[in-house]
């Protein structure tokens, strides 16, 4: 590894720092512009004078904005996010036991979104003008218009309600156990050597993760068929084609290493659309995840979960898009790390 | 006979002779990518493109005549027709309250259309501004802008539009400026990066240099050459605006029942979706149908006006 990659890895690691302390003051101020009084709504409507004024010191509501963000902070980097406004339990533990659902299903759409999405690109862009890439692009167009909160419903209809293929809720039967390591279902399952459960959390999560991935996978294929056909017409290829290499070697071993640079960042954006998008899914699947929860933070006006839960979805996908930047880096070693480390 | 003045002008002419410098259109501030017949006859080629422009006018149709083309009221209730499947009376069928679907979702064209317009302007105006400040400012204003912008840009969208209707409370409204503020930064960085290349050209430097102003050379010099990419964003962000107001309906944040907008009926019939399954499927399909097609139109768009994008 050369100095200057090491650099770039340095100092994107570093940036990670003033972008988690930019998200946190925007969270921080956009939450506290929230009208009402969050001791009034801890309280209750009846609550007397003294006892609201004895909270608010409590909860450091009476200080000074700049001061309130500094205690936010300093709470933040011990782990501690606060007390929910409704139910009082500590928003870090709400968050630390929801957030592996969330995990767990933006991944699984992930991996299915990834590989649909690359499968169908390379062979539309394969089998270009033929019937198959017409299926294939259309496909994805109407793959990119699906509002997927629909698609999640049709799908419940059409494989839960008339084929009884998959469940529409939940995240596994309540008659399997095993411990929670990880808290991701597929991870401890395996741990715990339970088969069972393994194929009972991917039976729960197949609807999910399809719903969620949908889109993705329409742009990801989009993406994967230009950028390889673009790939295909420069000299190289048509090189590795006049040595008399066939059709399959010239796309897998010449073509698609150089042909995903552009797709992995397109799969990194995506994940910020995953991120998002598992709020909604949580909510039609009712998957015990932080999106779900959030959305009910925000009908109960609970402002401490709601910044908890929209920082730390905010941190994760930063936290993704940093190791995408240092995948590229591996993966590209044309890009100049002097000029990126500007 | 004397010597024809216009076959003179011809023989001095500029292009004919040799040794004249050929005349650079100094004056004309606005470099033609292409003439509007041309793009026209472009875009016209396009099928796909021209199928999302046609779908595109019939929800646009149905929008603008709601009131005239329903069959019915779209709030009048009907407890003895409720749940009734699709049929001649009511083609789309009738909801738990025995409400006509399909007026209900002729009636939501408007809501839908509406919210989207109003929220992609929002951003359009607002993106616009920021973009062309930075861009053309540089320095210090860049910086500060666009560090605002990338920090908006490290949340995922509907978490941030959630995140500030949850500031200002549920309602149509408030979702219309929640997902337009979301969408500011794709704006921004598309007209400051637009902005940055056009800034250094010499008919922008020939403008500076006849004394124009900065308002002057931003809103006729820089700006009318950065309509192309913003025509197509603002096409693909029309449909990102719609998809993203219905689901913040659909979570309940957005529009409000009994509103026939379509994220909020596909909302309040989720019970229904075992029982009475027509109750979500027109107003999703609208959905669906709208996006697509200014997704469709927005490719084309793209090809058209812009082949490099």
């Amino acid at each position: 590894m050369g100095w200057l990659l090491r650099r770039y890895i340095a100092h994107r690691i570093l940036l990670l720092f003033p972008t988690l302390l930019g998200i946190t003051a925007l969270v921080f101020l956009m939450v506290h512009l929230v009208p009402g009084d969050p001791a009034q709504v801890m309280l209750g409507e009846r609550a007397s004078a003294k006892n609201l004024a004895k909270l608010r010191s409590e909860m450091g509501l009476d200080k000074p904005l700049h001061t309130q963000f500094i205690l936010y902070l300093e709470g933040l980097i011990q782990g501690d996010l606060g007390r929910s406004i409704k139910s009082h339990d500590r928003v870090s533990s709400e968050l630390l036991a929801r957030f592996p659902a969330t995990l767990e299903l933006t991944l699984a759409a992930m991996l299915f979104s990834v590989v649909l999405g690359i499968g169908a690109g390379v062979l539309s862009a394969v089998r270009r003008g033929t019937v198959l890439d017409y299926a294939g692009m259309t496909a994805s167009l109407v793959g990119v218009s699906m509002p997927i909160f629909w698609l999640g419903l049709v799908l419940i209809l059409l494989l839960t309600q008339w084929a009884g293929l998959f469940p529409a809720s939940g995240r596994l039967n309540s008659h399997i156990y095993f411990p929670s390591v990880t808290g991701l279902h597929l991870v401890d399952s395996l741990l715990a050597g339970s088969l069972t459960g393994f194929g009972n959390a991917l039976w729960h999560l197949f609807l999910p993760a399809i719903t969620l991935g949908t889109v993705p996978a329409a742009v990801i294929s989009r993406m994967t068929r230009s950028s390889l056909l673009e790939v295909m017409q420069e000299d190289y290829v048509r090189t590795a084609r006049a040595k008399g290499l066939s059709q399959g070697p010239v796309v897998f071993r010449h073509a698609l290493k150089n042909a995903f640079i552009p797709v992995l960042t397109v799969i990194s954006l995506e994940f910020g659309y995953l991120l998002g998008g598992a709020v909604i899914t949580e909510s039609i699947f009712a998957w015990p995840g932080v999106g779900r929860w959030l959305v009910l933070a925000v009908f109960a006006r609970d402002f401490r979960a709601v910044q908890g839960g929209v920082l730390l979805i905010a941190a994760t996908f930063v936290t993704i898009n940093l190791v995408t930047d240092l995948l590229y880096a591996w993966l590209d070693p044309r890009i100049s790390y002097a000029e990126s480390a500007e | 006979m004397g010597r024809d003045p216009s076959r003179e002008a011809d023989f001095v002419s500029p292009e004919m002779h040799p040794i004249l410098p050929t005349a650079e259109p100094v004056l004309d501030v606005r470099p033609h990518e292409g003439e509007p017949t041309v793009l026209w006859r472009k875009f016209r080629r396009n099928r796909p493109a021209l199928l999302g422009a046609g779908l595109l006018g019939l929800f646009l149709l149905a929008a603008l005549t709601a009131p005239i083309i329903s069959p019915a009221d779209p709030f009048e209730q009907d407890l003895y027709h409720r749940l009734e499947p699709p049929s001649a009376e009511h083609l789309f069928g009738t909801d738990d309250f025995g409400r006509d679907i399909l007026s209900r979702v002729i009636h939501g064209a408007r809501i839908s259309l509406r919210i989207g317009l109003a929220a992609m302007g929002i951003a359009l105006v607002l993106g616009t501004a920021i973009g062309l400040a930075a861009g053309y400012f540089g320095g210090a204003l860049d910086q500060v802008l666009m560090r605002l912008m990338d920090l908006f840009l490290a949340f995922p969208t509907i978490l941030l539009a959630i995140g500030i209707v949850a500031i200002l409370g549920p309602g149509l409204e408030n979702a219309m400026i929640a997902v337009g503020l979301v969408a500011v930064p794709t704006y921004a960085r598309l007209v400051r990066a637009s902005t940055l290349s056009i800034r250094e050209k010499d008919y922008v430097q020939a403008v500076r240099a006849l004394g124009a102003g900065h308002g002057r050379v931003i809103c006729f010099a820089i700006l009318p050459n950065c309509m192309a990419p913003l025509t197509v964003q603002a096409t693909l962000g029309l449909a990102t605006a719609i998809l993203d107001a219905a689901g913040l309906s659909f979570l309940g944040l957005g529009a409000q029942p009994p509103a026939p907008e379509w994220g909020a009926m596909l909302s309040s019939g989720r019970e229904l979706i075992l029982s009475a399954p027509w109750v979500l499927t027109f107003p999703g399909l609208a959905i669906l149908l709208t996006v697509l097609a200014l997704n469709l139109m927005g490719d084309g768009l793209r090809d058209t006006l812009d082949p490099k994008m």
